[in-house]
């Protein structure tokens, strides 16, 4: 498990994630020019987004809390599990 | 992100995979809704903000 995305999937990377975060810097800079009031609650969803996923992700990451998280549940098992007794 | 997870994508992957589309629906979402409300107020009022009541014969 780890690098099992299939080949030619396009999966971003943090260039993507940087280039997602300039197009939302651009609408809060739109916000701010055109004083419309919506700059503070931008801001404040896509930070509270990013760090809510991130502290979401990292705890997923440690092997530990993994199996805390998801009990006896191994995700390649169950979608081979799930393919084989779909046919 | 949940899709990817089970489909045994590595979580950090994952993970950037749903920033991105978050940041990409709010960006989208804002800038449509501030198009389209431009849009509105460009066809319905003139520069004094009077309501038009017809367009096709003002």
């Amino acid at each position: 498990m780890g690098n099992a995305v299939t080949p030619g999937v396009s999966v971003p990377s943090w260039t993507g994630v940087a280039l997602s975060v300039v197009l939302v810097a651009l609408t809060a800079g739109l916000a701010y020019h055109q004083h419309l009031g919506l700059t503070r609650p931008l801001l404040i969803a896509s930070a509270r987004a990013g760090v809510q996923l991130v502290g979401v992700g990292v705890p997923h990451q440690r092997p530990a809390l993994r199996t805390a998280l998801l009990p006896a549940i191994d995700s390649t098992k169950v979608v081979g599990l799930i393919s084989s007794t779909a046919r | 992100m949940t899709g990817l997870i089970l489909a045994g994508v590595d979580r950090l992957t994952a993970i950037r995979y749903q920033i991105v589309v978050m940041y990409m629906l709010l960006a989208a979402t804002a800038l449509a809704a501030l198009i389209t409300t431009r849009l509105a107020e460009h066809s319905l009022f003139d520069h004094a903000h009077r309501r038009l009541t017809d367009t096709k014969t003002s």
